[in-house]
């Protein structure tokens, strides 16, 4: 594979261009079949050594990278502190610089803080990837997502793709609205007027405070966990509220007159977002964006290892 | 104080006979002795004779962190009046947002002890309230009597109306002034960002403008009701500049600055996650910009404010959440407005808003370049070309954007002042 990513890191689906996205797609096919032979493994990072740096509680996130680093065959050092850098005195150039040290090569981290990623791309020297930072963008899991629509839609041109629920407080959502309107779909968000930020149909997306009213025009829709550790106000009055307005369940998804895929990023809160009917039932690609997140970054830690 | 002969000079002074003139300024023990065209130099006197020479009345800035006592590290008394007299500036009022609070007599004292030799005239702030809490009225008379005529709580706004109208009407007797920084907090979460594109781009949740502008429009109510001046400092948005100028129209007593920042940037440079942008209250959109720099041209506003803020390093070289707010402003703040109004105003404009405009904020009378008044002046050069921070800056702090990659017009030659 000789084509090389634009980027020196991977920030944000912001930063990507369409042929960075084409890239990783065709690299995680390549992997996804790999990952499903009987020697899941190729040598091919065998001189990397890979941080995974997590100021944020994480578990498929976190196992998905060591996973990938690993069936790359890189070295690989975890770091968890639930606490932030700066409340334990230590900044996070220092931290991570100090893993750097160890000469480590690339660090994957998630920070809650918005452009955590970017700042610290700036002041270190070895590839960053961004595992969510905060609010602000969670590229791999959005590369996922596009990733297994990919695998039930022809073509993503006019694809009509729905993001319901916690929209202000997700990284998901708008790396997912970069990614998807990059590759062409069109792109709709649903939840409570309180959930939704003000200004973002200025990103050209579709607004509806209608589950219904979504499923009826999606194609595909990614129901997003309610994040109540990031509210700082009670932005809707219950959780059985909440549920009743835009928690998807099999009767919602028989009412239409049409299938459409149902994607979730997990955790998923069954019978909060989504009923355990859908979840386990034949439209959920849930399963499969997990097996795919796994091919998705070590596409992402491949091309940018080797990209340099 | 030597004796200077000023040559070929233009004379920036709404209030002045002379404004727009191009003149000698004699100046003798202080004082300007007399205002000339080709006067010969006497003995002994200092020759002052740059390119363009422009001059005005000494600026006096609005607001500033001298961050002294309790942040010396950032800033004491002594680096800003270098500061600020690089910045063209013979009068700053400072912040009370010190460490402690400006909230007593002594600290009042304490402060124009330490400014007494200093080359530029501070003038000190007291808190409204105690700390700045919001809760308890410092002793604003003793406050007065030890020396300022200025109230203000710094970027803590006074969410209790009436507290906030007993503290208008106890000034008042005295001739005290009521700075207010209008923000309601419940709109913010812990990171104070505009709420509009940029920030949804950059996934922060962002506060919108009617946070100013609620509060902006309840002190208007406040002041309809008492008839008693407020201040509004460091206004940002277009809503609040809508309000003041109906206000204004409606013959009510009311003042406002703004920073120098949200005049010159808008809120799309926050996108890059530098914390050099990050200032309160928050840059907004280019149309609140647009509108504030109109404002400047229809008087709404009234003066415009370095809000100099040096934070060290260590508080800015964060993640952009964590990082505090503010930056260093006060060298270029002149040259910024320049730059900034440059395709809105006149040059006598921009002066006004350094000079007739915060003395009337103050509540002082303004300084003019006339014969027989004490000599305050700033000398400056509005056409040239400068790119701040490609020269260290004399502030002990370094957190601004500008680090030499920005062109700005003016520059700044000297002051002088008794």
């Amino acid at each position: 594979m000789s084509k090389k990513l634009s980027v020196k890191h991977l920030l944000g689906i912001k930063e990507l261009c369409l042929d960075d996205i084409e890239l990783i797609f065709e690299t995680a096919d390549t992997f996804k079949e790999l990952i499903n032979r009987p020697i899941k493994k190729v040598p091919s990072l065998r001189d990397i050594t890979i941080a995974n740096v997590f100021f944020e509680n994480s578990t498929r996130t976190r196992l998905s990278f060591e996973l990938a680093e690993k069936r790359l065959s890189a070295d690989v050092l975890n770091f968890s502190a639930s606490s932030s850098s700066v409340n334990k005195g230590e900044t996070l150039i220092d931290t991570v610089n100090n893993i750097l040290a160890m000469k480590v090569d690339m660090v994957v981290m998630r920070h809650p803080s918005a452009g955590a990623a970017k700042f610290l791309s700036q002041h270190i020297n070895a590839s960053v990837i961004n595992a969510g930072d905060g609010t602000h963008e969670h590229p791999t899991q959005a590369l996922l997502d596009a990733f297994s629509l990919r695998e039930k839609f022809n073509s993503f041109k006019d694809l009509k793709v729905a993001i319901v629920g916690d929209i202000l407080h997700s990284r998901v959502a708008l790396s997912n609205i970069f990614c998807l309107q990059k590759l062409g779909a069109h792109v709709m968000v649903c939840g409570p007027s309180t959930l939704i930020p003000k200004y973002i149909k200025e990103l050209n997306v579709e607004v509806s405070h209608n589950l219904e009213e979504t499923l009826n025009w999606c194609d595909a829709a990614n129901m997003l966990r309610i994040q109540l550790e990031r509210q700082d106000v009670q932005y809707f009055p219950s959780i059985r509220e909440y549920s009743s307005r835009f928690g998807l369940t099999q009767k919602k998804l028989d009412a239409l007159k049409k299938e459409i895929v149902v994607l979730h990023p997990g955790p998923i809160n069954r019978g909060v977002e989504i009923s355990s009917d859908v979840a386990d039932g034949k439209n959920s690609v849930i399963l499969s964006q997990v097996e795919n997140g796994v091919a998705i970054r070590m596409a992402a830690i491949y091309l940018l290892a080797t990209g340099k | 104080m030597k004796n200077y002969l000023i040559q070929n000079a233009t004379i920036v002074d709404e209030q002045s006979k002379w404004n727009g003139k191009k003149v000698d300024i004699l100046i003798e023990n202080n004082f300007i002795k007399k205002i000339a065209e080709n006067i010969i130099a006497p003995e002994d006197y200092q020759l002052i004779n740059y390119t363009n020479l422009h001059v005005s009345p000494g600026f006096i800035d609005v607001r500033a962190n001298g961050c002294e006592p309790g942040y010396e590290w950032k800033e004491t008394l002594e680096s800003l009046s270098k500061a600020a007299e690089k910045g063209g500036y013979t009068t700053v009022c400072l912040s009370p947002e010190t460490n402690p609070f400006v909230s007593t007599a002594s600290q009042i004292e304490y402060i124009l002890q330490k400014a007494k030799n200093l080359p530029v005239k501070f003038m000190p702030v007291s808190g409204i309230t105690k700390d700045g809490q919001g809760k308890e009225l410092t002793e604003m008379f003793e406050n007065f009597k030890a020396g300022t005529n200025l109230f203000f709580d710094g970027k803590k706004s006074i969410s209790n109306s009436k507290l906030l109208a007993l503290a208008l009407q106890y000034a008042n007797d005295f001739g005290g002034k009521i700075f207010h920084y209008a923000f309601d907090k419940n709109f913010s979460t812990s990171l104070t960002i505009n709420e509009g594109i940029s920030a949804t781009k950059s996934g922060i949740k962002g506060t919108p403008a009617i946070s100013e502008e609620i509060i902006v429009a309840r002190d208007i109510h406040i002041v309809r009701h008492l008839n008693i001046p407020i201040h509004f400092a460091g206004i940002s948005s277009k809503g609040s500049i809508d309000l003041i100028r109906a206000a204004k129209k409606e013959g009510l007593a009311i003042t406002c600055d703004v920073h120098i920042n949200n005049l010159f940037f808008d809120d799309s440079v926050i996108q890059n996650f530098d914390s050099n942008y990050k200032v309160l209250p928050p840059l907004r959109e280019e149309s609140n910009r647009v509108a504030l720099l109109n404002a400047i041209v229809d008087d709404t506003i009234d003066a415009i404010a370095s809000d100099h803020s040096p934070q060290n390093i260590e508080l800015k070289k964060v993640e952009f959440d964590l990082a505090e707010y503010g930056t260093i402003t006060i060298e270029n703040t002149f040259s910024m407005a320049i730059t900034a109004l440059e395709k809105f105003c006149t040059l006598s404009k921009i002066v006004n808003k350094f000079t007739i405009g915060p003395s009337k904020v103050m509540g002082n009378e303004s300084i003019k370049i006339e014969e027989g008044e004490k000599v305050c002046l700033t000398l400056y050069q509005p056409n040239q070309e400068i790119f701040p921070g490609a020269v260290p800056y004399s502030s002990l702090s370094s957190n601004t954007p500008f680090r030499g990659n920005i062109k700005l017009m003016g520059k700044i030659y000297q002051t002088i002042y008794s």
